[in-house]
């Protein structure tokens, strides 16, 4: 890997309890331990480590993550190595309701377009446990059937008026935020790159891939990606950054009992499995 | 100030829901309004979250005009870590402006959410302000002293303040800042330079100050006045804050002013905390500057200084000249370069402030205002400025000057300074073309004019003579002087023998009795060649006649009166005394101008002397002289 840029920004982007701030925790602590082989080495601390080592613990003791809030400026400034090569990584800690005014208002502070006016890179994280599905019209034709009563009417209580902010498919939302990206944000001479994270991947079943999931669940946004008309390159990413439910005492006992608490990690591809959340980052900033 | 008892309050509440969101709100907002509330709304910080924090923000919602209050509290009740609820209570800025007191705000705010608090904040509120029940900390002089005493951000600790401290320190504010004043009572250490905005923060991470036992006067007046509910000063505060900027330390200067003009009155010491101010408000400068535009308030440099940093905003009052000719001269008397910047200032009080400065001024300053009209000689005509003989001899034409003084009508004052500058003593055949007016105006104004002026009718007497005669009334002064003046031989041929009758009536009787009068109009008897100088010797045979007999005369007048008699030493062979050397002398006069006989008659009761008169002339008129 070459890496392009020895100071990159990349734009962790995602709706409301999406994983943002867990993913930037468990990389927190793992690029800062030396438990797993991985493909990007911390290369020093931070200056400013008490938001740093504030994400790491968390991440160690299996809390869950505060949501981060609307006025946050925190963000992870990581120095890493690939080789000899020494770069500085800032990763902003959004809040998902900034990417989620950008969807319903079509706005977004000046101050966060400012941020991301070098970057050219994104990955934009959906949990995978809640993706809202379109509907197909046979689909929708068989549940209007369902509503109907004997008097071949549908009753109003049994409705809700359909708002497109609150009732729109997930893909929609996440074609048009990155759409919005792409054409506002980022570095329009370079070349954008496109992560998507599936958060949470140990809800799913695990009968798919992580691209797979995407052409069967959210074919509007397979289709945006592979035209490439905004985004050259993108990879699918499956992620459990806990390893597991932490609502679930059990599973967070289990979890929190783990010799290498690095491997609670796992990170899904089409062609592997690993715990290396650099590996991500890494092919982001890859030429 | 209205007392209102219920204001209307519109609230909102703040919660998550897929998201930080705005749940319930009994009012419609804007979509600037809503951006905003709900980053306000959202947590303080991460460490918010251990524990029951609650955090109170104010902040001013001015794309709604609306002030905002608001309680955050962790939502417990949330699974997803990290979420609160924010109840708000909007005040319209309108209502906030009439609010005496908004102690009653903070039992106001719901503490919980149910199921029923979507409804319950659809519905509205209302604040009676007629409630005052501050709970103040006793540290509560503190946060005022921070908080008005400089305009940085104030940083305390949330131990040992609470909501109702800032509730009573906003309170005191006027309307301008109150709703600019933006607070918040939990701030974490690491997030404070992101509130660079706010007034006023209250962190965990504060240490607790130590007491301070002395705080300035102002800090204990606020104190007290809202502990009398005195509505005094706050009254005043409102007055004037609504000409101030959002500065908080206006508050100290503005307590301070108060005290010195309600309580304490010194005007000057007002003046000095106006001038110390950066901005001070334009009302309480118009306020001062009419107190001192009382002719009875006596001026200082203080208040000089006052008046004339804010010349031009009291362009709008109309302050007598007196007074700004005087905050002219104190201030040029003080500090040159001031006046000189105060001048070019160019306000409507320029010229008054001039006059009262020039006398300060330098030479050339002073001819350059001239030159520039920033000035017109006839304010120079006001000045003692025009006695400065390096004046006269600076300016470019004096003629012309005068010429302009003249247009408007020369002044006492004015003349004066004319006829006793050096200059125009120097160059007095420059004023030919003028000297008619001239003197004309210095007769009119004779007690005023130097002996110089006096001097010059002499030397012009042509002039002079010509104008007496023409006056109908000549002051006693100019009578008195024209006669002694009129003793010149030269002089005393070419007056008329009716101006000077004239002017001898005009004379007191104690002058028409005096010996240079009587010598003088004797004189005018002998040398005039007019037929009607008889007329004379009524008014100066007796007197005459008892000077010489009384040999009140001198040797050397007599001998200056014998010379002009024109009278033979001897008569024959016969030696005359001085009594008969004048009595033919007179009669040679009723020869020469042969009045009517019962004229003779009538010059004297002395019957022996016009007998003798008589004798002689009877004796005398067949024989030639």
């Amino acid at each position: 890997m070459e890496i392009e840029d020895k100071n990159k920004t990349i734009v962790f982007c995602g709706l409301p309890a999406s994983g943002k701030t867990t993913f930037l925790g468990a990389l927190s602590y793992l690029v800062d331990n030396e438990e797993i082989k991985k493909e990007l080495e911390f290369a020093g601390l931070p200056a400013d480590r008490r938001f740093f080592n504030e994400l790491a613990d968390k991440w160690l003791e299996c809390e869950p993550m505060l949501r981060t809030h609307l006025m946050s400026k925190e963000q992870i400034i990581l120095k890493l190595k690939k080789d000899d090569l020494v770069f500085s990584l800032n990763l902003p800690d959004m809040s998902g309701e900034t990417w989620d005014n950008l969807w319903r208002e079509h706005e977004i502070d000046k101050s966060v377009l400012d941020k991301f006016e070098d970057s050219d890179s994104v990955i934009f994280f959906i949990h995978a446990d809640n993706i809202s599905s379109p509907v197909s019209i046979l689909q929708g034709n068989a549940m209007i059937k369902s509503l109907i009563d004997d008097n071949c009417s549908v009753t109003a209580e049994r409705t809700t008026s359909w708002i497109p902010s609150e009732h729109a498919p997930t893909q929609a939302i996440v074609v048009d935020i990155l759409q919005k990206l792409a054409s506002n944000f980022l570095k329009k001479s370079k070349v954008k790159k496109l992560a998507i994270v599936f958060s949470a991947w140990d809800t799913t079943d695990g009968s798919v891939s992580p691209r797979q999931l995407i052409e069967k669940e959210m074919p509007l946004l397979h289709q945006y990606l592979n035209c490439h008309f905004d985004y050259q390159y993108w990879q699918v990413f499956g992620v459990s950054a806990q390893g597991g439910n932490l609502k679930d005492s059990q599973q967070q006992q289990e979890l929190l009992e783990r010799e290498f608490p690095s491997k609670r990690v796992k990170v899904v591809t089409e062609e592997e499995e690993h715990s290396d959340l650099t590996k991500i980052i890494s092919w982001i900033l890859s030429k | 100030m209205r007392t209102i008892h219920n204001t209307n309050i519109f609230q909102t509440l703040h919660g998550y829901e897929n998201g930080h969101k705005l749940l319930a709100s009994n009012l419609e907002l804007d979509n600037e309004t809503k951006h905003l509330m709900l980053s306000m709304s959202d947590s303080p910080g991460h460490d918010f979250h251990s524990g029951s924090n609650v955090c109170f923000t104010g902040y001013p919602v001015n794309h709604a005009g609306m002030y905002a209050v608001s309680k955050t509290w962790v939502a417990h009740e949330i699974t997803r870590p990290g979420c609160v609820w924010t109840h708000t209570l909007l005040i319209s800025y309108t209502d906030l402006a009439k609010i005496k007191n908004l102690s009653g705000l903070k039992d106001l705010f719901i503490s919980n959410v149910d199921e029923l608090t979507i409804e319950k904040i659809k519905n509205k509120l209302y604040l009676n302000d007629e409630i005052y029940n501050p709970k103040c900390s006793y540290k509560i002089k503190e946060m005022i002293f921070e908080l008005y005493s400089n305009d940085y951000q104030v940083l305390l600790s949330n131990k040992e303040y609470t909501i109702d401290d800032i509730i009573f320190s906003w309170g005191q504010q006027w309307p301008k800042l109150r709703r600019s004043f933006k607070f918040k009572t939990w701030v974490a250490k690491y997030s404070i330079n992101n509130h660079t905005d706010f007034d006023l923060l209250l962190s965990p991470n504060v240490d607790i100050s130590k007491e301070n036992d002395h705080y300035p006067d102002w800090v204990d007046l606020v104190l007290k006045c809202s502990n009398d509910n005195n509505h005094e000063l706050q009254a005043f505060l409102w007055k004037h804050g609504a000409h101030l900027d959002e500065s908080r330390s206006n508050l100290a200067y503005l307590v301070t002013c108060w005290y010195y003009i309600h309580v304490n009155f010194s005007p000057l010491k007002v003046s000095r905390i106006i001038l110390e101010w950066k901005k001070p408000p334009i009302s309480l400068i118009k306020e001062m500057a009419l107190f001192f535009s009382n002719q009875d308030v006596q001026i200082d440099i203080s208040s000089a200084y006052l008046m004339s940093s804010y010349i031009l905003i009291l362009s709008e009052i109309e302050l007598p000249s007196d007074v700004t000719k005087k905050i002219g001269e104190i201030i040029s008397i003080d500090n040159e370069g001031y006046i000189k910047k105060l001048i070019s200032a160019d306000s409507i009080h320029k010229k008054s402030i001039i006059i009262g400065a020039v006398d300060n001024l330098p030479l050339d300053f002073v001819i350059r205002l001239l030159d520039n009209c920033d000035i017109s000689p006839i304010d120079i005509a006001q000045t003692n400025f025009i006695y400065r003989t390096d004046f006269w001899s600076n300016v470019e034409s004096p003629l012309k000057y005068i010429n302009e003084i003249k247009k408007n009508k020369l002044d006492n004052k004015t003349i004066k300074a004319i006829v006793t500058s050096e200059m125009f003593i120097d160059n007095f055949n420059c004023f030919d073309c003028y000297f008619p007016e001239l003197i004309n105006v210095i007769v009119d104004n004779f007690s005023q004019s130097s002996d110089f002026w006096h001097k010059a009718i002499i030397y012009k007497e042509d002039y002079a003579i010509n104008l007496i005669s023409k006056l109908n009334v000549i002051e006693p002064e100019l009578a008195i002087f024209t006669f002694k003046n009129l003793s010149n031989a030269l002089l005393i041929c070419s007056v008329e023998v009716n101006t000077v009758i004239k002017i001898y009536n005009n004379l007191d009787e104690k002058a028409k009795e005096s010996k240079s009068v009587i010598l003088t109009l004797t004189k005018k008897l002998f040398k005039s060649y007019d037929n009607d100088r008889y007329n004379i010797i009524p008014l100066v045979f007796d007197p005459m006649d008892k000077l010489i007999s009384k040999h009140d005369l001198s040797f050397s007048e007599w001998d200056k009166l014998k010379g002009t008699m024109r009278v033979l030493h001897t008569y024959g062979s016969l030696s005359f005394s001085r009594v008969n050397y004048f009595h033919i002398a007179i009669a040679r006069v009723i020869l020469d101008t042969k009045p009517h006989n019962d004229f003779i008659y009538s010059i004297s009761k002395n019957k022996k002397s016009i007998l003798e008169l008589s004798k002689y002339i009877s004796k005398n008129s067949k024989k030639s002289w």
